[in-house]
C-alpha cells in the first residue's frame, strides 16, 4: 500500500515540480526561495497524500504553494530578490529574456496579495473560480484583486517600455 | 510593448537553474512529518486520557472527612448482634439491604425486651480510678469531685451511693460526668450484647475486648428531650462486675436519673456540647479497666 502510494506521488512530483517552482519564482522573484517554497508544499502534499484525490491534488498544492508564500511574506521572511528600479528599456534590446526580466520585475512591484492573484490567474492560467478556492476567498474578491493587481502592474511597468 | 495580462503567461518559460530538490527529499521531510503529527496526536490523547482519569480519580474518591471528626471517634469495630452464619452471609453479600437476613446492625434500631441491671453501690477505688481516668484524658479539663445526686432506688438493689456525678468544666461551660455500678450474670460478652442497644441508641455501639477478658463498649451520643446528650460506655468485667461511665451535656436532676424518665436540668446555664470525644471517653473507660 505504502509502495502504490509513493509510486504515485513520484509521478506527481516529477511532473509538476518544476513547473511550480517556476510559478514561486514568479510570486517571489527569487529561484532559492521558490525552490524552497516549492519543497515545502509538496512535502507538505506527501504528508497528506493519503486523504488527497488525485484529480484535486493540483488545487491542493497551489493553496498550500500560495499560502507559504504569502505566509513569508507576513513574516517578512522571504528573501525576495529586490530591484530597486525597473530599466527603462529591456536589456538586450528586442530579446524576449529581457522583456520577461522586465515584466518580472514590474511584477514584484505589486503587493503579494494581488501579486499572487495575478500569477494563479494568469501565470498558472486559473479561472476565477480556481483562484478563489486556492486563495479562500470569494470570486469577487478575486477580481477587484485582478483589477488593483493588474494597475499596479501597469503602473510599475516602465512608460517608456509602454509606449514601444 | 502593450503590456497585457496575456504577458504574463510568458513567465512560465525562459531560462531558469537546475532543481535541487529530489523525491528522496520530499519523501524523507513527508515521512517526517507524518511521524511529528503522529506524536502530537499520541501526546494529546495520553493528555486528554490523563487529565480526563485524574478528574474521574479526584471525582470517585470518597469525600475528606471533617478533621473535627478525625481524631474524635474511637476506631473500634462497631458490635454485631447477629448470629455468626448471617455475619459470614453478609461479607459475601451485596450491600443492599437483604430481607432474609434482616436489617444491618450498624443503623438499625433493635426491638424486644432488653435485660435490666441490678445496680449495686459504687466502690470507693471506682471513684478514684475514674476520676483519674479523667484526669489523664481530658487534661485542658477541670476535674471536679463527686458527690453522690441518686437518693431514689434505682431499678434493682441499691441506696444513696447508686449513681454519683462530678462536674466537668471547660472553655464551653460546666458538664457532667456519672457512674453507676451493677452486676450481671453470664458471660461479659453476652451481655454485652444483650445491652448493646439499651440506650435507646439507633446505632451499634464500638467494642473492644481486653486480654483479660474484660469488655469496653462505647455507644454513640444520644439526644433526649430538653436539649440534653448522653454519652456512655460501660465496663464488663469477666466476674460480672458492670460500670457504667455516663458523659452529660448539662448536669441533671436526680429525678431523671432514674431509668425511663426524662431528663431536666438540675439548674444553670445552658450547655450544648459533650465535655468529651467518643474516643476520650473510651479513653477513660480502657484507663479505669487497667487500672
Amino acid at each position: 500500500m505504502l509502495r502504490v502510494r509513493d509510486e504515485e506521488f513520484a509521478e506527481f512530483f516529477s511532473a509538476r515540480f518544476d513547473t511550480y517552482r517556476r510559478i514561486a519564482h514568479a510570486l517571489c522573484g527569487n529561484w532559492s526561495v521558490a525552490e524552497e517554497l516549492a519543497q515545502e508544499s509538496f512535502v507538505k502534499v506527501y504528508a497528506r497524500w493519503p486523504k488527497v484525490r488525485i484529480e484535486s491534488a493540483d488545487a491542493y498544492l497551489r493553496t498550500v504553494l500560495t499560502r507559504a508564500f504569502l505566509d513569508t511574506k507576513r513574516r517578512g521572511l522571504a528573501k525576495e530578490q529586490s530591484v530597486a528600479e525597473v530599466p527603462d528599456s529591456p536589456v538586450g534590446g528586442e530579446s524576449a529574456v529581457a522583456e520577461q526580466e522586465v515584466l518580472r520585475a514590474a511584477l514584484l512591484g505589486v503587493p503579494p496579495g494581488q501579486r499572487a492573484v495575478l500569477v494563479l490567474r494568469f501565470v498558472a492560467d486559473l479561472s476565477v473560480e480556481e483562484v478563489a478556492v486556492a486563495l479562500g476567498c470569494s470570486v469577487g474578491t478575486v477580481k477587484s484583486q485582478t483589477a488593483r493587481g493588474l494597475a499596479a502592474l501597469r503602473a510599475a511597468y516602465p512608460e517608456s517600455v509602454r509606449c514601444n | 510593448m502593450q503590456l497585457d495580462e496575456g504577458a504574463l503567461s510568458t513567465l512560465l518559460d525562459g531560462p531558469a537553474p537546475a532543481p535541487t530538490t529530489t523525491l528522496a527529499v520530499v519523501v524523507r521531510r513527508g515521512r517526517r512529518q507524518v511521524h511529528l503529527r503522529a506524536l502530537s496526536v499520541a501526546t494529546v490523547v495520553v493528555l486528554v486520557i490523563g487529565m480526563v482519569s485524574g478528574f474521574v480519580v479526584v471525582a470517585a474518591s470518597p469525600p475528606v472527612s471533617p478533621p473535627v471528626a478525625a481524631g474524635k471517634e474511637l476506631d473500634w469495630p462497631q458490635v454485631d448482634v447477629r448470629p455468626p452464619w448471617m455475619r459470614t452471609v453478609r461479607a459475601s453479600a451485596p450491600a443492599v439491604p437483604d430481607p432474609l437476613l434482616g436489617p444491618d446492625p450498624v443503623s438499625a434500631c433493635p426491638t424486644g425486651v432488653q435485660p435490666q441491671l441490678a445496680f449495686t453501690s459504687i466502690e470507693t477505688t471506682d471513684l478514684l480510678k475514674v476520676q483519674t481516668a479523667l484526669v489523664r484524658a481530658l487534661p485542658e479539663t477541670k476535674v471536679g469531685t463527686w458527690q453522690g445526686v441518686s437518693s431514689i432506688s434505682l431499678t434493682g438493689t441499691g441506696g444513696v451511693t447508686n449513681i454519683v456525678e462530678l462536674d466537668l468544666t471547660d472553655s464551653d461551660g460546666v458538664a457532667s460526668f456519672s457512674i453507676s455500678r451493677g452486676s450481671f450474670t453470664g458471660s461479659a460478652t453476652d451481655y454485652a450484647t444483650a445491652l448493646a442497644f439499651v440506650d435507646g441508641n439507633c446505632a451499634a455501639p464500638k467494642r473492644r475486648t481486653t486480654s483479660e477478658g474484660t469488655v469496653i463498649q462505647v455507644y454513640p451520643p444520644v439526644p433526649e428531650a430538653n436539649q440534653v446528650v448522653r454519652m456512655k460506655a460501660r465496663v464488663f468485667w469477666p466476674d460480672g462486675k458492670v460500670l457504667i461511665l455516663e458523659a452529660r451535656n448539662v448536669r441533671v436532676s436526680a429525678y431523671s436519673a432514674r431509668v425511663g424518665m426524662p431528663s431536666v436540668f438540675d439548674g444553670g446555664p445552658v450547655r450544648y456540647s459533650l465535655p468529651m470525644t467518643e474516643r476520650q471517653l473510651g479513653e477513660v473507660a480502657e484507663l479505669y479497666a487497667a487500672a
